[in-house]
């Protein structure tokens, strides 16, 4: 089950690179992986910083 | 109010910050390909106008956003003139010696002599548009950037080497990987941007206004821009 959720997960997430890399003219789709994995990992640390600052 | 009331809406307080934060981030990230999109519906159209009118929204969309807070830092900016003034005027010098420094020992201590993508980019569009350039450099960039790489990070972040830190790490690595890709190479000739990221961050945590880093970001590429 839970398999199948990551699974699901990385297919989305490689088609929405795709997509994303598909519109964009100015980033490769190698970039652009570099660009979401940032961005995932900005969001992570900012929504930790704020779970911590409510506890 | 109670204790429980008052850490419930501090709580409530700081859960919209930050989804307001991530919002802006992602907005930023999504735009381009948003920008893609409707030059591919209109195509044919001249790419050069779609991109300006793309770029002055994308700053008025954030500026909206940011407006109550924008106004407040203009009313800190009038109240505490001389202080904000030099505060600009010192940090960007430690911005320009900075950034030389760093490049002098990349280049001279560790032999590589590269210039990188972004730069690259803009130098050569540079010789075709400079008008262009000089707005994207010295008004676009500055407040476009110190909102998104920032702004964002400091309305989540309270800790003030972690938000200094975080964010030169997240200008750093945007402007390594947007345009560059990740190699040795260019993580090392990037290294400035981590320095003059922290030198800002540095400022506007010290002064707690926005227009402080936008002016250094402005005032450091008009430098830049003049020398080119």
């Amino acid at each position: 089950m839970n398999l199948n959720i990551f699974e699901n997960l990385n297919m989305n997430l490689s088609s929405c690179i795709n997509t994303l890399a598909i519109v964009t003219n100015e980033t490769t789709s190698g970039n652009l992986n570099y660009v979401v994995i940032g961005l995932i990992v900005v969001v992570l640390v900012l929504v930790i910083v704020t779970l911590k600052n409510n506890k | 109010m109670t204790k429980t009331k008052k850490r419930k809406k501090n709580t409530n307080f700081e859960t919209k910050r930050l989804a307001l934060s991530l919002l802006v981030i992602i907005f930023y990230f999504v735009w381009p390909s948003i920008i893609a999109v409707l030059k591919s519906l209109f195509h044919g159209s001249n790419d050069l106008i779609l991109g300006i009118i793309s770029h002055i929204a994308l700053v008025l969309v954030l500026l909206f956003i940011y407006r109550k807070d924008l106004i407040e830092y203009w009313k800190d900016l009038k109240k505490n003139k001389k202080k904000i003034f030099k505060t600009i005027i010192i940090y960007t010098l430690i911005t320009i010696v900075g950034v030389a420094i760093v490049n002098g020992l990349v280049i001279n201590v560790l032999n590589i002599n590269h210039i990188t993508e972004n730069d690259n980019s803009l130098l050569e569009v540079f010789k075709t548009y400079p008008f262009l350039i000089g707005f994207l450099t010295i008004i676009y960039y500055p407040i476009v950037e110190e909102i998104v790489f920032e702004k964002t990070i400091k309305d989540v972040v309270s800790n003030k080497w972690l938000f200094i830190a975080l964010s030169a790490l997240f200008f750093w690595y945007y402007n390594i990987a947007y345009v560059g890709g990740i190699t040795y190479v260019t993580v090392i000739s990037s290294l400035y941007y981590f320095v003059a990221g922290f030198i800002r961050a540095l400022a506007f945590y010290k002064t707690d206004n926005l227009y402080v880093p936008m002016c250094i970001k402005s005032l450091c590429n008009l430098f830049v821009t003049i020398i080119s």
